[in-house]
This record gives structure tokens, C-alpha cells and sequence, in this order.
């Protein structure tokens, strides 16, 4: 089978108060009242670009080790839909902020194409499904929020490389504070195989979305390719569990994109370039190599951590309270898989300091054996409580001494040949023993503590 | 006289009439389009804003060429001026509605006219009164309702250049609405008026002398030699690039234009229609029917250009044509401080030859006005004279905000 390639756009709504050519504020307002004759394109009104966006998609283009360009301009790009006031968009298409950028998702390398600025649209709602609404309803207050679009090279072949590449974008835009949970984060995925036309599946709001749409719609081209069927070039929307086509691919040309003729060139003097490195948060990579330092972890488990920016946050809130090498190790293994088995994100779980804390202090203290804490990590997750109580009422916290004792002599006494076998000096059958003590205990046995009792009770 | 889509009433102040494509808060704006009927804008132009802090009162909102399309403001919505001169003639385009009342009016008035590719210097010439455009971004766009937006242009159109020079002193300021407003502080250029012009250097385009016909480069000349008799110097000079402008700035002027209006659909303001269909269908209805000819022609003409498939061939292409006319006009203020020429190659035609004009004759009649649009400068266009009983106007161009220079001369003509 040919090769599979993907490419994304991605659009973040970015962090700023106000809209990128107007004053209205981007806080949730009733509809059409976060609105002004600008964002609304009355005639006569005069976009003024928003400089704190602009500061924003600068910052983005440096972490993602673009070239910022000293002159970039505003385009328009015209088409003609009921959200979009002016119906053009104010776009960048002919001189970008930024261009010729990467990143590395583990080792290998995804090239970024161009990093640009542009205006969102307004939104639309039906009252019912889009087929059989007689009326649709248009809310401007979304019109002319900020958006920053990230254009990579297909240089994706798996949806797994997809979904590690944008989480450690959410990481790395959530680290430079220029995005928030509560903006909009959409994709548009282009998925070709060989040298077939690509597909372009638009408008997919969340990564686990894109995720499963990517599946979905390699899935569907190889199947119509061992059919014999031709891939049509073509835009589709995933409707959550498929693809469906919306229109047959418009060409770039039928925007007939010109020079936004209201806005000046966008100027990036050094001066400024500088200014904005320096006020710049501390990066995921940066992040990392200082938890490694300060926290004697591995880069393994640094890596990890940091791929989700409320995970790192959690981690060091964690290492604070306990003892952070073992913090580091239970988050960047048990937890992840936890996560990972549930198809959860860490910033979707309530799990906090107060539950992770004495969960660790469990282990630390040998209450728990590792593998009883991994099942009670795996109740934690889903529903967040005091770990002690739980593990108590699920049985899982390591016996006292004396229970400990009383299970040993009875596991003893109902496996007589093997504690005779022991005892007449054949030392390798105490594993079966230990083993049988375990089991019993349903892994609530520490198996050095129990070597030590069978040890002294035969002695 | 059908100079005025909206009459105002008012009591006492500084008579100002507006192009009706500027916002005027509370007073009907449809920029003599049918399909911006019934907008009443909730904010006044910054330029209206700032000629009301100065005394002026609003009197009425002028009838023009829809959205400016036009050299003699017969492509109206709302009423074609007619010249005061003689009736039968055009105001000249596009801001004729403007030029035509100001001329007409027997008492002091001032006009707020607005300017593409020549639309206040063509009517102030066809009417026989002064029409100033000052340096692209000198006076903000906030609150104009755009024609092609990298060229537009608000300036007085006055009785006398005393009075341009006063109401551009009050409206010449930088405004954060506009991106393209120039930071500059504020300048008194009545202070320009009444000052020899003595040792000032003059150049005269051979090849827009050329362009205009015997009787209006007869009366030019004449207007030539009186600034020679008062003491300018004047020297021959050569403008190359006259002919390219003409196709690069329709290019650029109708690009722009496609998408400045493709807000307009019936949706938020102005002209409505019952709505049936998708809203495809009601914006083509809405659009078909709002849209005069003109506009038409021009949202058509404009969309193909900028096109991918043609953009490189027209679009783009103009882009640079404007490039090489900025640079020759630079070339030219090495040399001279003010440039004078004819205003129109022609004197207001009667409409009845209007009629029997193609639209590319028609474009074709903005040669002289259109390099200096494309460019940017300041420009000023002063009575020159008669052929007959129709005025001429004597075009005096200066650089960037140089707009003292081309005062001090018009003035001096003027009052000489």
C-alpha cells in the first residue's frame, strides 16, 4: 500500500481582550452585542489591527522556530457566506507574519509552512439539522476574533504522529499564554495516499476529533482504492464518527485574493523582534530541560510531563508536596496509561494535588504495594477522591503485620509438601510460597515482607 | 436644482454640504447607490466630525456617480446635477452633486467632497470652483464609504482656495480608525494664502498639455504665463508613464472595488427583499437589483482582474505600473515644486454627448488626474478661465504634504 500523507491547518483563537481590527470585547456575550460597525462591516468603518494579536502570532512563529518576516501584509480573501459581514476575509495569503518553521514529534521532523493572522467569521446555528432548517440564525459577536493558522508540510503518516504533534502544540500555545481551553482550536486536515488527490476534511474542533476523522478517512481511501474506485479531490466534514462530503475542492483561485488596501505593511524592526523574546513564558522544551535539573528526573519522563502544559502544572504542584523522582515516575508511566487506556486528556480529569499527593505518600510509605496502586490509580482517575479511604474500601492497602502473619502460617499449613520441601533445605520452592501468600493476600502483600515471615516462621 | 439627495435643516453656522459616500450620523448615507437605501449611519466620518468641532453645520448630503463611479455624475440613483453653467452640461464626476451646489450657491458654502481618480479636481474644474485633494492620508477615510480604498481621498471643494485651505486646516488630522492616517500634527494652511510665489519652480507636463484639447491647453497656458508674470519660474517637463496609468489605475481602482462591495447583499443595512431561497440566491437578487450599471460593470471588471488565473497579467501588473508613477513623479519634485496642468483635457460636456461616449471613452477622459490618484499627491484645481462660458480648471500638483505649495500658488493665481 502507498504512503499515507497528511498536512494540517490549524486555527487558534488567540488569547487577546478584544477582536484583531476592533475594540469589541472576545469575553461570551449575549448574541450580537459583543459587535461594532467594524466587526460588522458597516460602511465607512476601517479595520485597526489588534497589536497584542500580532505580538502573539510573533511569539507562536518563534517557537515554532519560524522565520518572522519584517514586512508582512493583510490580504483579502473574498467569498460570499452570511457570516462573513464583508464577505472577504481579512487574511494572509501573498506576505504571512511567518514562514519556514518546524517542529520534532519524537525525532522526526514536521515542517511549518506558514504561520499567518487572520479574522474569524461570524457564527451561524439552526434550529435544526442544516438539511431541513427553513431559517438559520447568524451570531457576529465570534466576528473578527483573532485567529493565528499554523500551516504544516504533509509530513504526517499516521494519526498517531498527528495527535502527539497537536497536543505538543495546544502545550506549546497554552505555555506562551497566547491560547486558552476556552477558545476555539480547528483543524483542516489534508489525508492523500500515494499519488492520489488529497482530501481535505475541514473544520474539525478537537484533537481527539481529528484524530478519529484521520482513521476514519484513511481507512475509507484504502478501501476505495482496493476497490478500484478513483479518490476524488474533494472537501469533507467529519460528523463524529465519519467523513462526508461537503463540495468538490474549490481552488484557491476563485478567492481572488488582493492586497487588503485598508491596512498598512505590518513592519517587525529588530528592536521589537527582541522585545517580544524577552517577555516570552518559558517554552515546553525549556520547561523540560529545567524539571530535569531541578527535579533529577529523566528526559523520558521530562518529555512526558511536559506534553500537556496542565500536567506539567500538576507535576511540579506535586513535586513540591512529595518526593518528586517517584512523582515523575508514576506520572510519566501509570498515569499516561491510565489516561491513555480512557482516551482522556489529563486536563479532562479533575485528578488533583490533594488526591495525588497522599497517593504517592501511600506508596512511599509501603501501605500499598505497586501493584495494588496501580489499580487503585486507575479509580482515581475517573473518579477523584481520597486515595487512603478508597484503597481501604477496595481492599487494596497492604496488610498489618499481624494479618500478614496469620495468612502466611495458613497459606503454610494448606501447602504442607512444598513447606516440607523447604525445610529440608530446597530454598528455590519459597518463591511458590511467596507467590501463594500474594495471591491470597489479592496483592495486598509486600513480597520481600513475606520472604522475611515465611523465613522467620520456619526458622 | 437636484443637487442634494438629503436637505438638512439648520439654523446657524458654517453651510457644509457632503458627498453623500462620506457617514453623516442621523442623516441618510447611500453614497447615490439605491442599494444603500434607507441607511442612516449611527457615526459621523471623522472628517465630518472634526468640520462640525470647527462651526460647520451639515445642510444636505450631495448627489453623486454611485459609490464615485462616474466622471459626470450620470450614474445616479438619486438625481443627475446639472452644471450651473449651463444646463444642458454635466457637474463632472464623481463628486458633481458637491461642486454643482457650491457653485450654484450665492452665499458663502463650504462642500466635503471625496476624490478616486480625480472626482473633486473633475467637477471643481467642470464647475468653475476650487477642489482640493490633499496627500493620501492626510485626511481620514474612517466613516467613507469606500470605492477603491488604497486611492480614496476626502477634500474641500470651496468658492475660494482660502476657504479649501481653511476647511483642510480643520480636517487634516491623524485618526487611530484609520490605519492609512498619516501622523502628522495639525498645520495652519491659511497661513499659505497671500504669500508671493516668487522664485517657485514650476514644471508643465508636455505630455498633459498634449492630451487636452486646443481651447482648454490655450486657457492653461494663458494661467501658465500669469504665474510666470508672478515671478514663478517655469520649466518644461516630461511625465512618461501618463499613458500606463490610465488601464493601471482602473485595475486597481476596480479590484479593490470588487470587494469593497461585496458587503453590500442586502443583509444588514440598506435595500431588502423578501427573502426566499438560499442566501445565494437572495444576495444575487438583492445585488442585481440594487446595483446600477455602472457598478456593475465595474464589481464585474474588477473581480476578473484580481482573479489567480489573470492576476499576475492585471492585478499585480498594475501594482507595479503605480510603483514606476510614483517614482517618476518623485524624479519630477527633484526639480520643481509644483506641477501645473490642465485639470480635464475638456470643458463639462453637454449630456447629450455624454450618451453617445462608450464606457472605455468615458475612462479615457481621466488621464490627466488619474497618475497623480495612482501616486497619491496633493492636488488642487483653481478656475483658470472660459472657453466660452464653461470654466476651465488649472491643476496644481505638489510631493507629500506639500499641500502649503500648491495653496501658496493657487492662491496667488487667484487672487491676481
Amino acid at each position: 500500500m502507498s504512503k499515507v500523507k497528511i498536512g494540517l491547518e490549524i486555527h487558534a483563537q488567540l488569547n487577546t481582550n478584544s477582536k484583531l481590527f476592533c475594540g469589541c470585547k472576545t469575553k461570551s456575550a449575549t448574541p450580537n452585542t459583543a459587535t461594532c460597525e467594524v466587526c460588522l462591516g458597516m460602511p465607512g468603518s476601517k479595520p485597526v489591527l489588534n497589536k497584542k494579536a500580532l505580538d502573539f502570532a510573533v511569539m507562536l512563529s518563534l517557537a515554532l522556530n519560524c522565520k518572522v518576516a519584517k514586512a508582512s501584509r493583510f490580504d483579502r480573501k473574498t467569498y460570499f457566506y452570511p457570516d462573513l459581514p464583508k464577505n472577504y476575509q481579512i487574511t494572509q495569503y501573498h506576505s504571512p507574519i511567518a514562514e519556514d518553521g518546524h517542529v520534532f514529534v519524537q525525532s522526526k521532523k514536521i515542517k511549518i509552512r506558514r504561520i499567518q493572522l487572520e479574522e474569524d467569521p461570524g457564527s451561524i446555528t439552526y434550529p435544526q439539522h442544516i438539511d431541513i432548517s427553513n431559517y438559520a440564525l447568524v451570531d457576529y459577536n465570534r466576528s473578527g476574533y483573532p485567529l493565528c493558522e499554523i500551516v504544516t508540510d504533509p509530513d504526517f503518516s499516521s494519526s498517531k504522529e498527528v495527535k502527539q504533534f497537536l497536543k505538543l502544540i495546544v502545550s506549546i500555545v497554552k505555555h506562551l499564554k497566547v491560547y486558552t481551553s476556552d477558545r476555539s482550536f480547528r483543524v483542516d486536515t489534508n489525508v492523500s495516499i500515494g499519488r492520489n488527490p488529497r482530501v481535505e476534511i475541514k473544520n474539525v474542533g478537537s484533537i481527539k476529533d481529528v484524530v478519529s476523522a484521520i482513521e476514519y478517512e484513511v481507512f475509507r481511501q484504502k478501501q476505495e482504492i482496493e476497490n478500484g474506485q478513483r479518490i476524488k479531490q474533494e472537501t469533507r466534514r467529519f460528523n463524529g464518527s465519519a467523513t462526508v462530503s461537503m463540495r468538490g475542492k474549490e481552488t484557491e483561485e476563485e478567492y481572488g485574493y488582493i492586497i487588503d488596501p485598508d491596512l498598512p505593511v505590518i513592519v517587525i524592526s529588530d528592536a521589537q523582534l527582541k522585545k517580544i523574546v524577552k517577555a516570552m513564558p518559558e517554552l515546553p522544551s525549556q520547561r523540560m530541560q529545567r524539571m530535569m535539573q531541578q527535579y533529577k528526573i529523566n528526559k523520558h519522563q521530562a518529555i512526558a510531563i511536559v506534553s500537556e502544559k496542565e500536567l506539567a502544572d500538576f507535576y511540579e504542584k506535586v513535586a513540591k508536596d512529595t518526593d518528586a523522582q517517584l512523582a515523575a515516575s508514576w506520572i510519566s508511566t501509570q498515569l499516561l496509561k491510565v489516561l491513555n487506556y480512557n482516551n482522556l486528556f489529563f486536563s479532562e480529569t479533575d485528578l488533583d494535588v490533594q488526591h495525588f499527593v497522599p497517593f504517592l505518600n501511600l506508596i512511599r510509605k509501603s501501605k500499598i504495594s505497586d501493584r495494588a496502586a496501580d489499580l487503585l490509580l486507575r479509580e482515581l482517575v475517573l473518579k477523584p477522591q481520597h486515595p487512603g479511604t478508597l484503597a481501604d474500601k477496595l481492599k487494596l492497602l497492604t496488610l498489618t503485620d499481624a494479618k500478614l502473619l496469620e495468612l502466611t502460617v495458613s497459606v503454610l499449613k494448606k501447602h504442607k509438601k512444598q513447606t516440607e520441601q523447604y525445610k529440608r533445605g530446597d530454598s528455590k520452592i519459597i518463591a511458590f510460597l511467596i507467590g501463594q501468600v500474594i495471591k491470597e493476600s489479592k496483592g495486598r502483600a509486600d513480597a520481600k515482607k513475606v520472604k522475611q515471615e515465611i523465613v522467620k516462621y520456619l526458622a | 436644482m437636484t443637487y442634494l439627495i438629503t436637505k438638512v435643516k439648520v439654523s446657524n453656522g458654517i453651510p457644509l454640504v457632503v458627498k453623500d459616500s462620506i457617514c453623516t450620523k442621523g442623516i441618510l448615507t447611500t453614497a447615490g447607490s439605491k442599494i444603500l437605501k434607507g441607511f442612516v449611519p449611527t457615526y459621523d466620518a471623522t472628517a465630518v466630525r472634526l468640520a462640525k468641532k470647527a462651526g460647520c453645520k451639515v445642510v444636505g448630503k450631495a448627489t453623486q456617480d454611485e459609490f464615485g463611479f462616474g466622471t459626470f455624475s450620470t450614474n445616479c440613483a438619486f438625481g443627475v446635477p446639472k452644471n450651473p453653467h449651463d444646463l444642458s452640461r454635466s457637474c463632472g464626476g464623481s463628486s458633481g452633486g458637491v461642486a454643482g451646489y457650491v457653485a450654484a450657491s450665492k452665499s458663502d458654502v463650504f462642500g466635503l467632497g471625496e476624490s478616486t481618480g480625480g472626482s473633486i479636481s473633475c467637477p471643481a474644474s467642470f464647475c468653475g470652483v476650487v477642489g482640493l485633494t490633499p496627500t493620501y492620508g492626510l485626511v481620514s477615510r474612517y466613516g467613507l464609504i469606500d470605492y477603491a480604498s488604497s486611492l480614496d481621498r476626502i477634500g474641500p471643494i470651496t468658492q475660494t482656495v482660502e476657504d479649501a485651505a481653511w476647511l483642510l486646516s480643520k480636517i487634516a488630522r491623524y485618526d487611530k480608525q484609520d490605519s492609512t492616517s498619516i501622523k502628522k500634527s495639525a498645520e495652519d494652511y491659511t497661513l499659505y494664502c497671500g504669500k508671493s510665489i516668487k522664485g517657485l519652480k514650476i514644471g508643465v507636463p508636455k505630455e498633459y498639455m498634449d492630451l487636452a484639447t486646443k481651447n482648454v491647453r490655450d486657457t492653461v497656458t494663458l494661467a501658465i504665463n500669469q504665474l510666470e508674470k508672478l515671478g514663478a519660474k517655469i520649466v518644461p517637463i516630461s511625465l512618461k508613464y501618463t499613458d500606463l496609468a490610465l488601464p493601471a489605475y482602473y485595475i486597481i481602482a476596480l479590484s479593490e472595488a470588487s470587494t469593497n462591495l461585496a458587503k453590500f447583499c442586502g443583509m444588514r443595512y440598506g435595500l431588502q427583499d423578501k427573502l426566499d431561497g438560499n442566501f445565494n440566491t437572495y444576495f444575487s437578487k438583492v445585488r442585481s437589483e440594487g446595483f446600477g450599471e455602472e457598478a456593475k460593470r465595474r464589481i464585474l471588471l474588477g473581480t476578473f482582474a484580481r482573479m489567480a488565473g489573470f492576476q499576475d497579467k492585471y492585478y499585480i501588473k498594475a501594482l507595479k505600473i503605480r510603483t514606476l508613477v510614483i517614482e517618476d513623479f518623485q524624479k519630477t519634485f527633484k526639480k520643481v515644486d509644483v506641477i501645473a496642468a490642465p485639470t480635464m483635457p475638456i470643458v463639462a460636456p453637454k449630456f447629450s454627448e455624454i450618451e453617445k461616449l462608450s464606457p472605455l471613452d468615458q475612462y479615457k477622459i481621466d488621464v490627466l488626474t488619474v497618475p497623480v490618484s495612482l501616486a497619491g499627491l496633493p492636488q488642487l484645481s483653481v478656475p483658470a478661465g472660459f472657453v466660452g462660458k464653461m470654466p476651465v480648471g488649472l491643476h496644481l500638483i505638489a510631493n507629500y504634504l506639500d499641500e502649503g505649495k500648491i495653496i501658496q500658488v493657487g492662491d496667488a493665481f487667484e487672487q491676481s
